[in-house]
Parts: structure tokens; C-alpha cells; sequence
């Protein structure tokens, strides 16, 4: 089978059907995935097909017909597919309430936060980083974990590649254990303090070349906590203003001329 | 070198229903060394998240480790569609 895309479904069919010089009624027609129109073009999904010759092709009048029938079927595979999901899925909650629950049981936030320091010492640990976790400051919202070790560089990353993922994986092992509007923040050798004050000095020199160029500049992406920084730098000055821009994960400040 | 597929394990494990549905199949192409992730249908999206946002963290881990070879790891999750 060769797949085909376009904008419709029957562009990319016309254009499998053209490529393989078939009929339709020789053609059998397999839709992978129906085109989208997004906004704007922003989420714009093509239309792709399977397009392969029938093994025997009867030349029966009827076997055209038929194939547009069961392209037409196949349109609409999303929505049968997603019935078919939650009823499987409606099963299987039911049979978590009797058996597999101990899994997924509701725990209370001091055992969940035990087992999340459990869970990053073992990845950071394969991660080749000897690290011991340990709580730095912890209150109703929020949370502080403090890894001790000597490969901060390693653990950090370019950037704060790294623990900014750890940290992020550590949010969403909070959720998935039912621990909601509770902030957890990884840190190791002071390394949030250290970039606080890049950001700082970064913020600054940045409003300088926006008011000696008079354009906007944009930064790179970083996540939102670094970015309220720049805000919060930049925010009483007169010369110059900011705001963000794009989408997470490539979401950046622009720090432009105040008008 | 690491071992890539304990180290998924002990990513996924946790965050999934089904920790025994979990299985990673290892294959090495002339560019990478890929690790096909296989977990429960029901586990797939929570694996792979809001716009792969899940996918994207834990690839951003793995991929932090180095490997001392021209080749770059690669992890791809199988949802059989």
C-alpha cells in the first residue's frame, strides 16, 4: 500500500488513484487520517490515504459504487473508534474500582511526596548523577526539593534543560497521584537564586539595546517562572515594555519600546 | 553505557495504570538507537500527554544522557494507529 496526502480526502485519492493509473473501481481505499482546516492554518491536518490495486478487480458495475461506499465508511473511523475507547474505558474503571485499584488509590500528600523524592533519586540515579534528594522548604502550595551532588552540571543542563523536565515530570507524577494546586520547584546548588540573577542582568542589558535600537527584541523561549522574571525586571520601567509571545514550549518575552 | 530501558521503566512505571503492559523493544538503525515504548491503549495518551507534552519531558530526559557513540538515542512511543 502507498499512502497519499491532501488537502481532502478525495484530492489525496485522485492523486493515489493518478500515481498507480487506476480507476477508482480497481482501487482499494483506505483513509488514515481525514484533513483538518484548523485556524488560521494553525492546526491544518492533511487528508492521507492508502491507495493500492485489488488484488482480482471485478468489472461489475456495482464495485464502484461500492468502493465510494466504503470510502465514505471509512471517513468516519474517529468517531466509532472513539465510542469504542470510552466504552472500554468505562469497562475497565469499573473493574479498577474492584481489583487493580491499589494502583491508583488516593494517598495522602506526605506519602506521595515521599514516593516522588523515591522516584527522582531512582531516574536521576540511572541518569549516571549521584544525587540525594531533600526537602528545602514546603508549605500548603508549594514545595521546594534540593538535590545534593557533585554533577550539578549534568543535572541541570543547558539552560536548566533538565531539571526544568524533572520538574515538570514531578508535577505531573503529583497529579497523576491526585495531588492538585500543589507547585513543586527541584533546585541544586542554588542554581535558581544563580539564574534569577542572569535573567536579571539579561532583562536589563536587553531594555538597554531595545531603547538604543528602538525595535522590539525577542528572547529566547524559556519557561514561564524565567519569563515572570523578565515581567517583574522590566516592570517599572518607563523606557520600555514586555510581553510574551508563541506558544508553550517556544513561548518568549518581547521586550519592545514603550510606546 | 546506560541502560535506556530500565531508565524508561522507571519513568513510565509510575505514571501508568497498567505497569505490566509496559514492554520496550530496542532497535538500532545507521543513525540512532531507537526504543519503541508499548504500553496499554488506555496508558498511551496519558504517556503521551496534552500535544506530547509528556512525551516531550520524557524524551528531554533520556536524551540527556550521553551516549559515547556517533549514534543519538531516540525513544518512540507505539500507539498502533
Amino acid at each position: 500500500m502507498t499512502t497519499f496526502t491532501g488537502k481532502t480526502v478525495d484530492d489525496a485519492i485522485q492523486k493515489g488513484l493518478k500515481s498507480l493509473e487506476i480507476k477508482q473501481s480497481e482501487a482499494e481505499i483506505n483513509i488514515i487520517q481525514v484533513n483538518r482546516h484548523g485556524f488560521f492554518g494553525i492546526g491544518r491536518r492533511y487528508a492521507k490515504v492508502e491507495v493500492a490495486k485489488k488484488p482480482e478487480s471485478n468489472p461489475e458495475n456495482n464495485e464502484s459504487s461500492k468502493t465510494v461506499h466504503q470510502s465514505q465508511e471509512n471517513v468516519k473511523p474517529e468517531h466509532t473508534e472513539k465510542n469504542n475507547r470510552e466504552e472500554s474505558n468505562q469497562q475497565n474503571k469499573s473493574n479498577h474500582h474492584q481489583n487493580e485499584h491499589s494502583n491508583y488509590q488516593k494517598l495522602d500528600k506526605k506519602t506521595v511526596v515521599n514516593n516522588l523524592i523515591d522516584y527522582l533519586e531512582s531516574i536521576v540515579e540511572q541518569l549516571g548523577i549521584n544525587a540525594s534528594v531533600n526537602i528545602d522548604a514546603q508549605n500548603s502550595k508549594h514545595i521546594k526539593l534540593d538535590f545534593e551532588t557533585d554533577k550539578e552540571g549534568l543535572l541541570i543542563g543547558r539552560h536548566g534543560l533538565t531539571i526544568n523536565a524533572l520538574q515538570e515530570l514531578s508535577q505531573i507524577y503529583l497529579n497523576r497521584y491526585g495531588i492538585h494546586h500543589y507547585y513543586v520547584e527541584l533546585d541544586t546548588a542554588n542554581y535558581r537564586e544563580r539564574r534569577m540573577e542572569v535573567l536579571e542582568g539579561l532583562a536589563q542589558r536587553t531594555a538597554r539595546k531595545v531603547v538604543a535600537d528602538g525595535k522590539p527584541v525577542y528572547l529566547d523561549p524559556m519557561p514561564s517562572f524565567e519569563r515572570k522574571k523578565i515581567h517583574a525586571t522590566l516592570a517599572h520601567s518607563d523606557h520600555v515594555e514586555t510581553y510574551s509571545a508563541g506558544r508553550e514550549p517556544h513561548r518568549a518575552v518581547v521586550v519592545a519600546p514603550a510606546k | 553505557m546506560t541502560d535506556f530501558d530500565k531508565l524508561i521503566k522507571t519513568i513510565v512505571k509510575p505514571l501508568v495504570r497498567y505497569p505490566n503492559d509496559i514492554s520496550i523493544t530496542h532497535h538500532e538503525t545507521d543513525l540512532f538507537y531507537e526504543y519503541h515504548l508499548k504500553t496499554n491503549p488506555n496508558d498511551t495518551g496519558r504517556i503521551i500527554g496534552k500535544g506530547g507534552h509528556v512525551a516531550q519531558i520524557i524524551r528531554t530526559i533520556i536524551y540527556s544522557v550521553r551516549v559515547s557513540s556517533d549514534k543519538r538515542v531516540r525513544l518512540i512511543i507505539d500507539d498502533d494507529k
